[in-house]
């Protein structure tokens, strides 16, 4: 009998302390978080209501400007196409959610779901639902930005797509596309660059691939934006390559990349002059290095007179640059 | 109609058309070139810093309706580039690799300008870019410079890193755990970047002459080397400093970076000193308020149901000599934006609307002919 009361009081005990634990180390909800659940779980929507003509110039303004129903009539206009993107129901969703807490800081959430009910009606527990989401995504990344930092890329980008997963299903992946291209076209060009030297040519057909198999039919204008980035992009990846090529062949091979990469007649034809000045700059460089070498290590040291002739041959080889150059000599 | 009142129409249609109506900012007439600052969070040609979560770009224009993975508050033909430089470097070793970056893009696209937007350490490496341009081109070739949070008369956190102080295990590993592990790749030099950062000459051994001011000297407000030269400045209260700061304001070291005197007379890393109270909304994180004006002082207007403005606060005056601005410029809390050093380029936690934020920068650079 005693022994039974003992084992029943440990088992209390213990139960005791369970619930104790998991009351202490259960996430606190915010009043946020609160919300959402609340009117997620009545499943209540806003009832739909007719909504005002779409003001005039709306696109010129700010969308907070408007009352509620004239907002939901103007994200009707502005999302109602797309409104099955999850790209775009995530868009909507952050115009939203960025000023709403400043206007109603007290009960945006329910803003929130009566503007969601005005505009779409059919959907808006749906994109309540991504709300709450992405209220906890953010907090997510409030609570690791310190951990995440610390992390390798592979480390942070597991943990960050696991969340996105968690939270919001196979959607994450048309919410996060851009990142996912980049993803893939940061790989392409880490796997070029740890690949043996050579084949030059086909590490650009390659690159230049993957580049148009991410971004489709949005390709021309990715490279009308970010034309110079991409070429850059692929030009550090391939170091090796071009360190072995002579100068004339590394002309050539530069003036290839950029060509593939779109750059017109006239962009090439600056870049000609560019490279030959710079080729220029380097080979005076070098026959600087080595006088101020020579000089420096003299038996006794650099005389006054050997500094001067020093900042001689740097204005005369740098011009204008060559006071930049005395200030990096001086710092660095 | 006569041909006078034609004509006047014609320019009035002319400009409906090329200004087009449209929300938020207009088009730049050079291209806006985004300069990052120490570390660089940028996993891709400078993706993620200056952007938001879905790896958008603050300078990336939409050019539809509705596309979401732009910034919807740029003109649709605005051109910008996000520069990525070594993420720990001297600002003279950063400076020129900026200057190639921007000379690159030029280069590539034809445009005979820029614009710059330098945050934290980018917009003192963007002062060196704009003498290297200046230099290799003959003319001036930078439009309007603006600095976003950049320590131009040093931080006392990066003496404070190099010295050792309590907390501080190694000046790498202190930047490691500010910034992420960016530090460990190859061309980093986390020594050169702290000492850059500090206002007088580190260390009179090392056989170099480092620090803000003598930068400052070779490579400060002028003219000569951009047309108008702008500062924003941010400070925040501990409660709200993103978490990673917020350890090193209350537990790793605190800034108290309102007060005047001149150059560093306190010794504390930063030109100035404080007033004695720490805590009290004079830095943000990691840079003083004393050390973050260089030309005018722009004041950031929020606004909830209107578009985002940038003004300048013409009571303050001008920084022209970098090291030597007045009391007030150096004290003043007027016109600083409520936000930590890293809010403003889209790291977390935050409400801050970056991308409204650098379009009203953008919309600011226009009013100056940028």
């Amino acid at each position: 009998m005693f022994q039974n009361k003992k084992i029943l009081f440990s088992v209390l005990i213990s139960l005791v302390i369970l619930f104790v634990g998991i009351l202490i180390l259960r996430p606190n909800k915010d009043k946020n978080q609160k919300d959402f659940e609340s009117l997620l779980s009545e499943g209540k929507v806003a009832e739909s209501k007719e909504l005002p003509n779409l003001p005039e110039d709306y696109a010129d303004h700010k969308l907070m400007e408007y009352s509620i129903e004239e907002i939901a009539r103007i994200l009707q206009e502005k999302y109602g196409k797309n409104i099955d993107n999850p790209a775009a129901q995530i868009a909507m969703i952050e115009e939203l959610m960025k000023d709403l807490p400043k206007l109603y800081p007290n009960d945006w959430v329910k803003v929130l779901n009566q503007i969601l009910g005005y505009a779409f009606p059919n959907k808006a527990l749906e994109l309540l639902r991504m709300s709450e989401s992405l209220y906890n995504y953010n907090r997510f990344r409030e609570a690791n930005m310190s951990k995440v930092g610390l992390m390798s890329d592979e480390a942070r980008r597991d943990m960050m797509w696991k969340e996105r997963y968690r939270l919001f299903g196979e959607k994450a992946d048309q919410i996060w596309a851009m990142e996912k291209k980049m993803t893939v076209i940061g790989d392409s060009l880490k796997r070029i660059k740890e690949s043996p030297a050579g084949n030059l040519d086909a590490k650009l057909s390659q690159y230049s691939q993957t580049l148009k198999e991410q971004f489709g039919k949005d390709y021309p204008r990715l490279m009308e934006n970010k034309r110079q980035q991409l070429t850059e992009g692929f030009m550090v990846s391939v170091q090796k390559d071009l360190k072995v090529l002579s100068y004339g062949e590394r002309k050539s091979a530069l003036r290839e990349i950029r060509q593939t990469m779109g750059m017109d007649q006239a962009a090439l034809n600056r870049w000609d002059t560019l490279e030959e000045e710079r080729e220029k700059a380097w080979q005076n460089q070098q026959k600087y290095a080595e006088k101020r070498n020579q000089l420096s290590t003299k038996k006794g040291g650099m005389t006054a007179e050997d500094e001067k002739a020093l900042d001689a041959m740097r204005k005369q080889l740098f011009g204008e640059e060559a006071e930049i150059i005395k200030n990096e000599l001086a710092k660095t | 109609m006569n041909s006078k009142k034609k004509h006047l129409v014609c320019l009035l249609v002319l400009l409906l058309v090329t200004t087009g109506v449209h929300a938020g900012a207009r088009k730049t007439v050079y291209p806006v070139v985004f300069a990052h600052g120490l570390s660089g969070f940028d996993n891709l040609l400078g993706y993620y810093y200056f952007g938001n979560d879905y790896g958008t770009f603050v300078g990336d224009p939409c050019d539809e309706f509705l596309e979401t993975a732009c910034n919807g508050s740029i003109h649709s033909s605005q051109k910008a580039l996000a520069a990525s430089v070594t993420p720990f470097q001297s600002s003279e070793v950063r400076g020129t690799q900026l200057a190639d970056r921007i000379q690159n893009y030029m280069t590539s696209t034809g445009a005979t300008k820029v614009n710059i937007i330098g945050h934290s350490q980018g917009g003192i490496d963007a002062r060196k870019a704009a003498a290297v341009l200046r230099a290799r081109y003959g003319r001036q070739v930078v439009h309007v410079m603006i600095s976003v949070s950049s320590p131009h008369r040093g931080s006392p956190t990066a003496k404070y890193i190099l010295d050792l102080g309590p907390g501080v295990t190694s000046v790498v590993n202190a930047l490691a755990k500010l910034f992420g592990n960016t530090i460990y790749g190859s061309g980093n030099d986390g020594i050169a970047a702290a000492k850059q950062l500090v206002y007088n000459d580190y260390s009179s051994t090392d056989g170099v002459t480092t620090g803000m001011k003598a930068f400052n000297n070779n490579y400060n407000v002028s003219t000569n080397t951009a047309n108008y030269w702008g500062s924003i400045i941010t400070a925040q209260d501990s409660i709200n400093t993103n978490p990673a700061l917020y350890l090193l304001k209350e537990g790793f070291y605190n800034i108290d970076g309102d007060g005047y005197c001149v150059d560093d007379c306190d010794n504390d890393g930063a030109a100035g000193k404080g007033d004695g109270t720490r805590g009290n909304n004079d830095d943000d994180g990691l840079v003083g308020i004393n050390s973050q004006q260089m030309g005018y002082r722009l004041q950031y207007n929020e606004c909830l149901i209107c578009f985002d403005s940038i003004t300048v606060n013409s009571t303050l005056g001008y920084v022209s000599n970098l090291n030597a601005p007045t009391s007030a410029q150096m004290t003043s809390k007027s016109s600083v934006v409520s936000q930590d050093h890293l809010d403003v380029v889209g790291v977390p936690p935050d409400t801050f609307d970056e991308e409204e934020f650098y379009a009203s920068i953008l919309e600011f650079i226009v009013t100056k002919g940028g």
